[in-house]
Parts: C-alpha cells; structure tokens; sequence
C-alpha cells in the first residue's frame, strides 16, 4: 500500500512523531509514551473530549497494521495510533483573529477537562490545533494527543507560557492596536514575543491589565532571575507535601483566569476597504443577480468535492458552493474580511475554512531547514474546483503578475474544473486599478485573457454580464 | 489525581520553554491559591463541627465548585 513517510514538521516531540501512510496518518510513539495514551484514553476525559468534537480522536492500530508500519518503518519497538485526515491543515499566521480565539477557547476548554482529571496539557502550541469541517461549520479541534500527559507533581502548567505567546498576546495586541500578528508568527515559531509587548505597551499600559500579570510581571520576574541567575538556579523537583487536591484546585482556578482573560480579548469586528464590498460595488442589479445564478448553476452541476477560491471577499459564493455540497478553503488578503467569513460560516454551519491568504505571495515554508511548517502551495493540492471571480486583474495589474502565470497557478491548484470571472481593461474597476500605467494593459481586453486561458482548459460555458465588461466562465482542464 | 513518576517528569514535560519569569510567577500564584485552598477547608471544616456536621473537608459541593466554566463558543 504505498510507502510510508514521516512528517518533516513533526520531531520536537520526544514521545512521538506523525507517519502519513495511504490516506491515513499515524502517530508513532515510544511504549512508555504508548502506555501513558492508552491511560488517557482509558479515562472519561477521552470519551468527553473526543465526543464534544475538541479532540480529534484516534484509533489504536491493530496488530497487523502495527506489522505492516513497523516493517515498513524498519523498527519494531513502536506503536501506531491512526487519525483522520483532515480536510485542510492550516497555520495560525493564515487565521483570522476570531479563528485564533476560537482555538485558544478550544485549547483551554481541553485543559480544563484534563485538568479534572488528572491530565494536562503538555504544550499549547496553536500548531497543535487546526480546523476541521463539521456539521456545525468550521471548528477548531486539538490534533495532538501525545501533548495529553497526566498531571506533573507540581500545581504549574508548563505550557503556560506558551499558551499566551500563540494565543493570548496575538489576540492583544489586535484588540488593542489591530496588530496583525502573522508576521510575529511566521518571524518566530514560539509567536508573539513577550518582551515586544511589553514595549509597544508603553510605560502606563503596561502596568494595568491585561498586560500587567501576562506581560510586566514575568518580565521583571524574569530579569530579577537574570541578575541572580547562579543564586536561584535550582532542579524542579516535587513538592514533598504533595496534595494533589490541592494542585487540582490551583489549576483549576489558573485555567479559569485565562478562560476570563480570553473571554475579555474577543476581537471585535472591524472594517475595511473590502468590508463593504459586498453591499456597495460596480455591478448592476442585473448583472450581479445573474452573476449568483451563474455561480449557483456551476456549483448545481459541477458538484465538486473541494472547491478553493482565491478571492472570497465577505464569502458570498463561498456559502453558495458550500450549500451545494462543497469543502470549501476561501482565501483573501484582508483580515477582517476573513474574520467576517468565519462569522458567517459558523453562523450558518457552512463547511468553510477561511484562510487569510494573500495568493500573490502565498505563506511561505518556514521552521527547521525550511520543512517545519510547509508552504501554502505545497498544501493546497487536489481540488476540484478552483474559483477565480474578479480576481486575475488584481494579480495583472497590483501584483504585476505575468498572464501566463496566473494561469499556470490556477491549473496547478485545479484537478478539473474552474469558475472564472474575467475583467476588461474599459471596466471602472480595472481602470481605477491601473491608474497611471493604463498604456501597460492596453492589450489586456476580455479576448486576450481568455485565449490564455483556452490554452490550458476548455471552455464549457460562458456568460458575458449586461451593462458591465465582464464575462463569467466554466473551464475544465484540458 | 493521575501523576506522572518524578524521575519521568523532566523528560515527559520539560521540552517546552516554561518562561522562567511566568513559571516564577505561576510558583508565586500557586503559593497565594495553595494558602487559600487550606483557609478555605479549615474554615469549612470549623464550619462543619459549629453545625455539629463530621462529614469530609471535600464535598462534592467544593469540588463542583472547582470545575471550569468552560463553554463552547460556536
């Protein structure tokens, strides 16, 4: 059945790493980290968690799958749990701030659980949650199980720390100063640095919450321990009095600190240019009724399985394409129209993963030798359909990107079929675009752009919009 | 309460950076509850033999009340 590969990103953890074996992925442990999981998944906290959709739940593996991996892994001293595949993996520099509060709700919702009986979280890395498409629309669910270990013997969470470098600092410093937070995450894999936020605080902020206890005190805790490092420097050992009531007690109480601190850095919605794109744009009445048809027809008939768009705005057609039976990955550069996105499929249990992805520069491959965390081109494979509406010019004339590369991009993410909307050059919106540089796209008319494109798909149909020099098209991959 | 053997601890747990000035301040934190979580069960416990009561320092009123409030958010 194949060969098996180990994931490239997936080596930090000494209990274990990911195996991506046919369709399926696995975890290979160790049998001390083994016997620790099948504790865990012995406990009531499994069945809670695993059946409340936070964790996504694993399946031991057999003896002759463990045979088959283990031959194939060339050891025989491992042990496999199998996983489900998700439809999308994604990283939290490309989540819109409520994705990334939902995850930080989501990891705390965990911790809590565990912490009530008897286990913790060994590390909070946002890496370790994604989202997965449910019946209830996008929702963040916890892919690693090997960071379930049972309770230290000291009432600390070792991932604290961490917890608030991925989620809570991210989310202040949004909430406070609408920073986006994807070029701390793709600069630093540990997220957002503490000592930063300690500065963009400022000398008053910084003293009053949230800042205070999150950021301020652990940065002069931290360098009081600094200027007597060789005084302070003792093991962690355990406490000897230990009560582990008591430590149950403390945790508790330390987990519902951070789920009030969370609850307070909800984003709040904001707006931007493109914010009211939806309501306010170029197209007649007529034009943008028949456009929705257009859509709505293609998705009726084409039904394709994973449909990816590269330019979803507020997420119209998105939902469109998902209530006729599409998983849907809808990109767009703007932040709070990718928050505006999730909103709205959470609202209405669509199956769509929004990612703030600019497809001009798509998120690059970062980590260790540059495989730790993979590039967005390198994920997004295997789609069915790829929707392209109003976006080619964008990426002609901002992005001065050569015609024949957009289509070699959109043929690379298509298996099959593609929804295209093209834009002449005499369009207002083009026009105001190429503003001073119109002589560079004099010969970018409808007709141009759409030979580019018949040489590397046939056109099934096309649909020329009234009162408006635009022109929709169904192509399949020749 | 699971726990994990001493001698395990280090190798199970430490491979995340704690944060040396929030793990002091969750050490801190954790010596304020710890002091609470004893004034709090001699307080019931005193409580208890007033009302003439000899039942465990722990009730199961007392550990609901130490459950999250967690709810889902979706």
């Amino acid at each position: 059945m194949g060969t098996v590969t180990r994931d490239p990103g997936s080596f930090r953890d000494p209990a274990g790493y990911v195996l991506h074996y046919g369709d399926a992925v696995y975890r290979s442990l160790d049998s001390k980290a083994f016997d620790r999981l099948r504790t865990f998944l012995a406990s009531p906290a499994y069945q809670r968690l695993s059946a409340s959709g936070d964790l996504l739940p694993v399946t031991v593996a057999d003896a002759s799958e463990r045979e088959e991996l283990a031959r194939l892994e060339q050891r025989d001293d491992r042990w496999y749990v199998r996983q489900r595949r998700l439809p999308f993996i994604s990283y939290p520099y490309e989540w819109s701030p409520r994705m990334l509060h939902a995850a930080a709700q989501c990891t705390l919702r965990i911790e809590a659980a565990l912490v009530e009986h008897g286990f913790t979280l060994k590390d909070a890395s946002a890496y370790n949650i994604q989202f997965d498409l449910t019946a209830r629309g996008p929702a963040p669910v916890l892919i690693d199980i090997t960071s379930i270990e049972a309770v230290p013997p000291q009432p600390v969470w070792m991932a604290y720390n961490q917890f608030l470098r991925h989620f809570a600092l991210p989310l202040m410093l949004y909430r406070q100063f609408g920073h986006d937070y994807r070029g701390d995450f793709l600069g630093d894999l540990e997220g957002v640095n503490p000592d930063a936020v300690y500065r963009v605080a400022g000398p008053l902020r910084r003293w009053f919450p949230p800042y205070l206890f999150s950021v301020t005190v652990p940065h002069l805790l931290r360098n009081l321990e600094s200027n007597r490092a060789a005084e302070l420097e003792r093991p962690v050992a355990a406490p000897a009095n230990h009560d582990a009531e008591r430590d149950r007690y403390i945790l508790t109480r330390l987990v519902r600190r951070l789920e009030r601190l969370i609850k307070r850095l909800e984003p709040a919605a904001r707006a931007s240019q493109w914010t009211g794109y939806e309501a306010d744009n170029s197209y007649p009445p007529a034009a943008a009724a028949r456009k929705e048809k257009f859509v709505t027809d293609a998705c009726s008939s084409l039904k394709p399985g994973r449909l990816i768009n590269l330019g979803c705005n507020l997420g119209k057609f998105d939902l469109i394409a998902a209530d006729h039976g599409s998983d849907v990955l809808a990109l767009d550069l703007d932040l709070p129209s990718i928050d505006a996105v999730y909103e709205r499929a959470c609202e209405r249990h669509a199956r769509i993963i929004p990612l703030r992805i600019d497809i001009a520069a798509p998120s690059p491959a970062i980590g260790w030798k540059n495989r730790e965390r993979r590039s967005f081109l390198d994920r997004a494979c295997r789609f069915d359909c790829v929707m392209a509406l109003a976006v080619v010019h964008h990426l002609l004339v901002t992005n001065r990107i050569p015609l024949d590369e957009i289509v070699d991009l959109i043929a690379r993410l298509s298996n099959r079929y593609v929804i295209l909307e093209l834009v002449d050059r005499s369009d207002p919106m083009f026009r105001r675009l190429a503003r001073g540089n119109q002589v560079l796209y004099s010969e970018l008319t409808i007709e141009t752009q759409e030979r580019a494109f018949a040489e590397r798909f046939r056109i099934i149909e096309r649909c020329p919009l009234e009162g408006i020099p635009r022109t929709l098209y169904v192509l399949e991959k020749q | 309460m699971m726990m994990v053997p001493k001698h395990e601890f280090a190798m199970v747990i430490a491979y995340v950076d704690a944060g040396s000035g929030m793990l002091m301040l969750q050490m801190l934190g954790a010596a304020v509850l710890g002091g609470w979580f004893y004034f709090r069960r001699s307080v019931t416990k005193f409580g208890r033999r007033m009302l003439g009561r000899n039942r465990p320092a722990m009730t199961e009123g007392e550990t609901a009340e130490t459950e999250s409030t967690a709810t889902r958010a979706r």
